[in-house]
């Protein structure tokens, strides 16, 4: 059993004329397995922090749907282009492989495919295996007779596990994804694959070395309520499959909506996931009547997330009061939880220009996000002062934000002369790698200092 | 449950009005505050959607006891809460009433006269006086959902209606993975209007997809105690009370072809605008892109995947 609840931090009040409503709503979720609380799943997988405990499973230990399928399906999508001969990475993507598979849960249903030009099952030879004891032997044997070659075509990978998840509809529903490279499709393919597989599947993707391309992996994390991480070295890659695997499988309940109902005449201005990753919402709306809207959040373990909601009310009278958002978090048609956004105009200045601190920090953290994207797009197109103005302002929002992993990832693709006031000096050797996980790791967030 | 704001409008919500957010009842005060907890659930487990009740979920019972599920003064005006003996069934689905305050089968709540998914509140105060019109209350139309994200509430076996892409499966050298078809299921406005039966069109129109494995697929509702597992199974939501629980078959063979055979079903099973069901038992072929018709409101399409 989980529970799910919901807090809300705002300031309530209005300056007269006033329309414009923010709102942070936490959501927690807590486990009452086995005494398996919130500090049993480790967040999604930071660069940093690979080695995640291994806690109870939330909520999530029967293996069996309640159609009698698998609870949950994990397919493993592996590059196997020829680049990935290079080095040890193709060892280091075996011995990851199998560290996954060993990760999984028995009971799930589980295939690991082999991606070049095509998509082709390593294991099993078709269909979905169920995790045991004997497929996971069988598997790695498999898992390790792989050799490297042909080209990349992460679409067509995606379609691949698609049609694997559809075999177990009842099922949570994920893949991870390991590259090397870039996509070598038409543009449009991967386009069209992640519309297909929006919905039916999560999945985390993950960058090795330096030759692939940020922005692709982010495109398909984002699509596919994922996280994209820049492993450097190829050993890195186990570890991280390990912490990636255990939060799934620990997950527990399968597919939750974010449903936010706003008065007539109101505007959703913007839906946003704020931690423990910043992801817009607000495109994603499903409108469920002309006053409710509903946003997919994936499936949830124990864990923490917050959501940033801003909606314009139409304006009342000093003294009137109104409630700007009803939001409630659903599974199916089951309400998990609910609360509510109200809202009061006055006419006194010192109560509606107050900031709520929760969302003064997010709205920071959303800010920082865009400006490390700006800085580095900037920096590529040789727009140095550009870079240096987005990239000082970013040193800025990190060092108000306490954020000392993002500084530290700032500090070696600009010189931080002071970071209170954003000033920095452009760097002219800066390690490819460098950037590219400052870029891969700008939407993740911190927690707001506790007072 | 309904209340009246200060600005006239008729609202399911006795906190807030559901339509303009104003106050209606004196409410707490608008300092942030954490979710309130409210009574145990609905022995279905159905709840009501976000704008109709204030609701935590079903462990979190910690909060104040505020009652929110049961006002006295709509109570009182209301005093035949349970139906009379003569109309027992839901007017809406016409499950048998089991005792509890909501239906089983559909979440209809027979207090109110609401069901569930309708936030625009439900003039009459009475459901269980006659089963016609009462299941056309609740909801307002539905935009249409966005193309590339479903409106359901089963999103992770749903797919864009209009997904007519093909499903790449092990397109290397090994085996793909057995897939050959795939069969698309949800509601169908103009199939439920031609038909007349006397049940709701789903208020969300939901479609997911089932991958034909194997080389037979059964259409029908799932009956554990009677064995019967159909692969297609209309008790998943929206779930259609026309289908029977052994409907028709599908049969796909190696060589890729696709034949449908109704199973001597008790509605019948059309296909494409044929005016005329199946004849039971006898196997029909079917091409990618054919529309099955079964039950109240069902339409399974059938698309060719490689
Ligand atoms: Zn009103
Ligand atoms: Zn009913």
């Amino acid at each position: 059993m989980v529970s799910f609840r919901c807090e809300v931090h705002q300031n309530p009040y209005l300056p007269e004329d006033g329309t414009q409503v923010d709102a942070v709503v936490t959501v927690t979720v807590t486990a009452d397995v086995d005494g398996a609380g919130p500090a049993a799943t480790a967040r999604p997988a930071h660069g940093e922090a690979a080695g995640t405990a291994a806690g109870d499973p939330a909520g999530a230990g029967t293996g069996r749907a309640a159609g009698g399928g698998p609870d949950a399906v994990e397919v493993i999508l592996l590059d196997c282009s020829g680049s990935m001969s290079g080095g040890r990475k193709m060892a280091e993507a075996q011995r990851a492989a199998a560290v996954a598979v060993d990760t999984l849960r028995d009971g799930v249903g589980f295939a690991v495919i082999c991606g070049t030009s095509g998509a082709s099952m390593i294991y099993p030879d078709e269909g979905l295996a169920i995790v045991s004891d004997r497929t996971r032997q069988e598997a790695k044997a498999r898992i390790g007779t792989l050799a490297a070659g042909g080209g990349t075509a992460i679409g067509a990978w995606l379609r691949a596990a698609r049609a694997l998840m559809l075999l177990a509809p009842d099922a949570i529903h994920h893949a991870l994804l390991l590259t090397d490279g870039q996509n070598n499709e038409p543009p449009d393919t991967l386009a069209e694959a992640l519309a297909a597989c929006e919905g039916v599947f999560q999945c985390d993707a993950r960058g090795v070395g330096a030759d692939w391309k940020v922005d692709e992996l982010r495109l398909i994390a984002t699509a596919l309520l994922g996280s994209v991480a820049l492993l450097r070295q190829p050993a890195d890659i186990a570890a991280d499959f390990q912490a990636v695997i255990q939060t799934v499988m620990d997950r527990g309940v399968r597919d939750v909506r974010l449903r936010i109902w706003a008065p007539r005449g109101a505007r959703i201005r913007f839906v946003r996931q704020v931690s423990p990753q910043i992801d817009e919402l607000t495109g994603r709306a499903v409108a469920v009547s002309d006053l409710v809207q509903d946003y997919p959040t994936g499936a949830w373990g124990s864990e923490t997330r917050d959501y940033h909601v801003c909606v314009d009310v139409p304006p009342a009278p000093v003294g009137g009061r109104r409630l700007a958002a009803r939001i409630s978090l659903l599974d199916g048609e089951q309400t998990l939880s609910t609360t509510k956004v109200e809202v009061i105009w006055t006419d006194d200045s010192v109560e509606s220009t107050r900031i709520n601190e929760v969302v003064a920090h997010y709205t920071g953290q959303a800010e920082l996000a865009r400006a490390i994207q700006d800085g580095i797009r900037a920096r590529q197109a040789g727009d140095e002062d550009s870079a240096v103005t987005a990239l000082g302002r970013a040193a800025q929002l990190a060092a108000a934000a306490g954020d000392e992993l993002t500084l530290r990832r700032l500090e070696k693709v600009v010189e931080i002369v002071d970071a209170q006031t954003g000033q920095v000096r452009p760097r002219h050797s800066v390690e490819k790698l460098d950037e590219m996980d400052l870029d891969a790791s700008s939407t993740l967030t911190v927690t707001p200092k506790t007072p | 449950m309904s209340a009246v704001c200060p600005e006239g409008h008729l609202s399911a919500t006795e906190d807030w009005c559901d339509l303009c957010g104003s106050p209606i009842a004196p409410g707490p005060s608008p300092r942030a505050q954490p979710s309130r907890a409210a009574g145990p659930p609905p022995a279905d487990g159905q709840r009501g959607p976000a704008g109709a009740v204030d609701e935590a979920g079903p462990s979190d019972g910690a909060g104040p006891a505020d009652g929110a599920d049961l006002p006295p003064t709509t109570r009182s005006a209301a005093p035949l809460t349970t139906p009379p003996p003569s109309a027992p069934a839901c007017p809406v689905c016409t499950e048998p009433r089991s005792g509890s305050r909501y239906c089983e089968a559909c979440a209809y709540d027979f207090d109110t006269g609401t069901v569930p998914g309708a936030p625009v509140p439900v003039a009459r105060p009475s459901p269980a006086s006659h089963a016609g019109p009462a299941s056309r209350s609740g909801p307002p139309p539905h935009s249409p959902p966005r193309p590339h994200l479903p409106a359901t509430a089963d999103p992770v076996a749903a797919v864009r209606s209009a997904d007519g892409q093909t499903v790449i499966a092990g397109a290397g050298a090994g085996a793909g993975a057995g897939v050959g078809w795939v069969a698309e299921i949800g509601p169908d406005r103009a199939f439920f209007d031609r038909n007349d039966d006397d049940v709701d069109f789903p208020d969300l129109v939901t479609r997911r997809q089932v991958a034909l494995a194997g080389d037979r697929t059964l259409i029908g509702r799932r009956s554990p105690r009677r064995n019967v597992l159909p692969e297609i199974d209309l008790t998943l939501p929206p779930e259609d009370r026309g289908v029977s629980r052994v409907h028709a078959f599908l049969d796909h063979s190696d060589d890729g072809r696709l034949a449908v055979t109704d199973a001597g079903s008790a509605n019948g099973t059309w296909i494409g605008s044929d005016p005329r069901p199946i004849p039971p038992g006898r196997t029909v072929p079917l091409a990618d892109g054919d529309h099955i018709y079964v039950g109240s409101f069902t339409r399974i399409t059938v698309r060719r995947t490689c």
